[in-house]
């Protein structure tokens, strides 16, 4: 080896470093300094629309602490990408009033302790050693801070839509109070401590509820932001009614469960409801009908004892509302759920001004194949006919306000006994106005104007219950349907957006798959390899053509 | 350029007009097929994630067996001598090799177009993770034929060019794996997961263009054709 040689391989070497060296601070740099571009069509991986808006509209700094560990398993690792990615999304956005810091609270004995005060403990993470399966500690939690307020992601490994979490959780810092419902107790409505009781654990994650026996004289409170009747099985006095009715047209969002027939204790057919919460309803047009629908295209699976066996049936009575009625008729509430199902429910018809109104919006509608029982109710699957008309039927509806008072021509119903007095207050005269007054019936106006309230109605109270979760096991997707509308209620659109994204992931279509999967696998297994191989076969033979006829030419 | 250009298409007439080059891709294709099929059924969800998903696998192999040949067969005929002689640069043969096998891969890509036709049949609706699946496809593919393409101009014989590129290629796609990692320090297993080939592969496979991946896989291209440069250059030393 000489010294020339050595040295070219020197300088070659110097020259491999240097490369690498650049290469190493390109990658280093591409780290600190990136785009990620979505190109999914929902853009499941950027943040969503009311996201955004609820970042930019901070008043305060938010400072977003990620507690996680440095030294994870590798099997977290994608995961702990996925948070990075999310919270540094939500910095970007925020700009000066987002505050990111991860954390590894490793060696710091006294942030662990302060970390353990706030409820934030270390994970017992599994992973993989060698042969064995070993145990490890690990941080993998969020903390929030917002002016006093704080709010945290215990384990963000299991959250699901981790910007849905976030989200909620900076919703609730930001917001001036938590959301309240409030629930008529009265005229034997469904209990939901008791007969909604999975419905109502679920909804105390995200809202206050309060109790109001409006029969006994109890005021619906004034800061609830939603008034929840669930099925009364009896008649709601006067007086109750009245209430429901000055709320609904003082702009509160109500939500009421019509049930028209139940499900009674011997199993042979059902029985009609004696309430008069559906007369009220239908003093707004929204008319439930005192029938039972059954869809005989879209419905769901029922299993009951026959003979000493148990058989599964399709269940006209059990109505399946699924993407494509959801898609025909769009709302927020309903957007991107599978499917929603109403067992015994009752058609609703919407009458007066609201047939010509084109902001209603149909909540669940039946196929086209559903008929109605009016009289006999059965419901035995082995009796079940499609006999009548067979047409789509609303099945539940959301009615934007302002609303006309029910009780606008009639006498104000008297209070019961230890009711509070009325306090009405009397239209101000036309003459002698004093000062301010015009700017206050204005301000009044508007607020008026901006909070026209909300008036759900569904033929059925009996699909929120835990006995219909029991009795129909599919019936626990409806869980999301009442997350959506109560959020959507109180909160607006925003945060239905952002769990909607993770919802939507297409379904083989079973049809088409039965109907050619032969063709299909023969498709993409051997179509392109046989033409491949005719291709070659064909511009062999061209090539050797051409060779022989150049041989030839030659030749001659 | 004109080098470049004559080694290209020397290189893309060679793939065309030999059997072996439509076998693999006809091999791949098969793979692929089953996979995608099979794992549509498994999942009952209309998208190419199954085919993303084992597309890094099926690579490893197909990308080492489509360079093994580039420089390797060259030695082994005694033609690269000849080459060498032309006034051709070494990076212009190096990359006009590759740039034949690049193109090589794309038709191979684009042959798997029954694959997202069966999925759009069957209810696929959202063409962008397709599109960047593709995208991140091309660019795995062009990764494990330039580490290919160095061990080809490392050593004289195709095969041994084809064991030596898939034992690269395997080391640096398996490195980040949990398997692996887990054998050492934390730290330095870190460091392996964002090394790997697999790990910047995946987000592209669901629909995120990351400019940290496209760098990644730039980087890496661009450093194993210096190396193949390097190898061809140290035979004159």
């Amino acid at each position: 080896m000489n010294l020339r040689s050595l040295s070219i391989r020197t300088i070659a070497l110097v020259n491999l470093l240097l490369f690498a060296g650049i290469l190493v601070s390109v990658v280093v740099l591409a780290e600190m300094h990136y785009k990620r571009l979505d190109l999914t069509a929902n853009r499941a991986y950027t943040l969503s629309d009311g996201t955004v808006k609820m970042l930019r509209s901070l008043g305060d700094v938010l400072h977003i602490k990620v507690y996680m560990s440095k030294d994870l398993p590798p099997e977290f690792t994608a995961a702990a990408r996925e948070i990075r990615d999310t919270f540094e999304e939500f910095a970007a956005v925020g700009g000066r009033n987002v505050n990111l810091r991860f954390i590894d609270p490793a060696d710091d004995d006294k942030l662990k302790a302060d970390l353990n005060q706030m409820g934030i403990l270390e994970l017992r993470a599994q992973i993989r050693k060698k042969e064995r399966l070993e145990y490890k500690n690990i941080y993998f939690s969020a903390a929030f801070f917002y002016r006093n307020r704080k709010e945290i992601i215990r384990n963000l490994y299991q959250v699901g839509s981790l910007e849905l979490a976030a989200a909620r959780a900076v919703y609730k810092l930001i917001r001036e109070r938590t959301p309240k419902i409030a629930y008529v107790t009265s005229a034997k409505t469904y209990d939901l401590n008791e007969a909604y009781s999975t419905l109502y654990k679920e909804l105390l994650k995200t809202f206050n509820f309060a109790k109001v026996d409006l029969d006994k004289g109890e005021e619906i409170p004034e800061d609830a932001d939603v008034l929840f009747i669930a099925g009364p099985n009896e008649k709601l006095s006067e007086w109750a009614k009245y209430q429901i009715d000055r709320y609904l047209t003082n702009g509160g969002n109500v939500v009421a469960f019509v049930e028209q027939v139940k499900f009674p204790e011997s199993r042979d057919r059902l029985v009609r409801v004696n309430s008069n919460l559906d007369e009220l309803v239908a003093s707004y047009g929204v008319k439930v009908n005192k029938d039972m629908v059954c869809d005989f295209l879209k419905r769901g699976i029922i299993r009951y004892n026959y003979g000493g066996q148990i058989i599964q049936a399709q269940y006209p009575p059990l109505v399946a509302v699924d993407k494509v009625a959801f898609s025909k008729y769009p709302s927020p509430i309903t957007n991107g759920l599978e499917v929603l199902y109403l067992p015994w429910t009752s058609s609703i018809t919407l009458e007066g001004k609201l047939k010509d109104r084109k902001d209603v919006q149909y909540l669940a509608v039946s196929s086209p194949q559903s008929t109605i029982q009016t009289s006999t109710f059965t419901i035995d699957p082995a009796r079940l006919r499609p006999i009548g008309d067979k047409k789509e039927r609303v099945l539940a509806v959301l009615v934007p306000g302002p609303f006309e008072s029910a009780y606008k021509d009639k006498p104000t119903p008297a209070p019961p006994a230890g009711a509070k007095k009325e306090t009405k207050k009397e239209p101000a005269a036309s003459n002698g106005k004093k000062e301010g007054e015009e700017e206050s019936k204005e301000e009044n106006a508007a607020a008026k104007e901006e909070k026209k309230g909300y008036l759900v109605v569904v033929g059925n109270a009996f699909f929120a219950s835990d006995d219909c979760r029991s009795m129909f096991w599919q019936t626990r997707v409806n869980m999301k349907f009442f997350q959506n509308l109560f959020e959507y209620l109180t909160m607006g659109s925003d945060l239905i957006g952002i769990r909607m994204k993770k919802l939507s992931l297409p379904k083989v279509l079973e049809e088409k798959l039965n109907k050619s999967k032969s063709l299909l696998w023969a498709f993409n297994i051997a179509l392109m390899p046989f033409l491949l191989f005719a291709f070659a076969a064909g511009f062999k033979i061209w090539s050797f053509m051409r060779k022989r006829r150049y041989e030839e030419m030659v030749g001659r | 350029m004109k080098g470049f250009k004559a080694v290209f298409k020397r290189e893309i007439a060679n793939y065309f007009s030999s059997w072996m080059g439509y076998i693999v891709v006809a091999a791949f294709l098969v793979f692929m097929g089953f996979f995608f099929f099979n794992g549509l059924l498994e999942t009952n969800i209309a998208d190419m994630r199954s085919f993303f998903k084992v597309l890094p696998f099926v690579f490893l192999f197909f990308g080492p067996a489509v360079a093994m040949r580039l420089i390797a067969e060259e030695k082994k005929l005694g033609s690269l001598e000849i080459l060498l002689t032309l006034p051709i640069r070494d990076w212009e043969v190096v990359l006009g090799k590759f740039a034949a096998a690049a193109v090589f891969l794309l038709f191979t890509l684009f042959c798997t177009w029954p694959m997202p036709a069966t999925a759009i049949y069957l209810g696929a609706t959202d063409p962008g993770p397709f599109w960047s699946g593709y995208f991140g496809a091309f660019f795995l593919g062009c990764s494990f034929i330039s580490i290919g393409l160095f061990a080809s101009s490392i050593v004289k014989d195709q095969v041994l060019a084809f064991i030596v590129g898939l034992g690269i290629s395997f080391f640096i796609f398996v490195m980040g794996e949990p398997f692996v990692s887990s054998y050492f320090p934390e730290w330095l297993s870190w460091f392996m997961m964002k090394a790997s080939l697999g790990y910047h592969f995946t987000a592209m496979g669901r629909g995120v263009v990351d400019t940290r991946d496209v760098v990644y896989f730039l980087c890496l291209i661009g450093f194993f054709l210096y190396l193949s440069t390097m190898s061809l250059t140290a035979r004159k030393w």
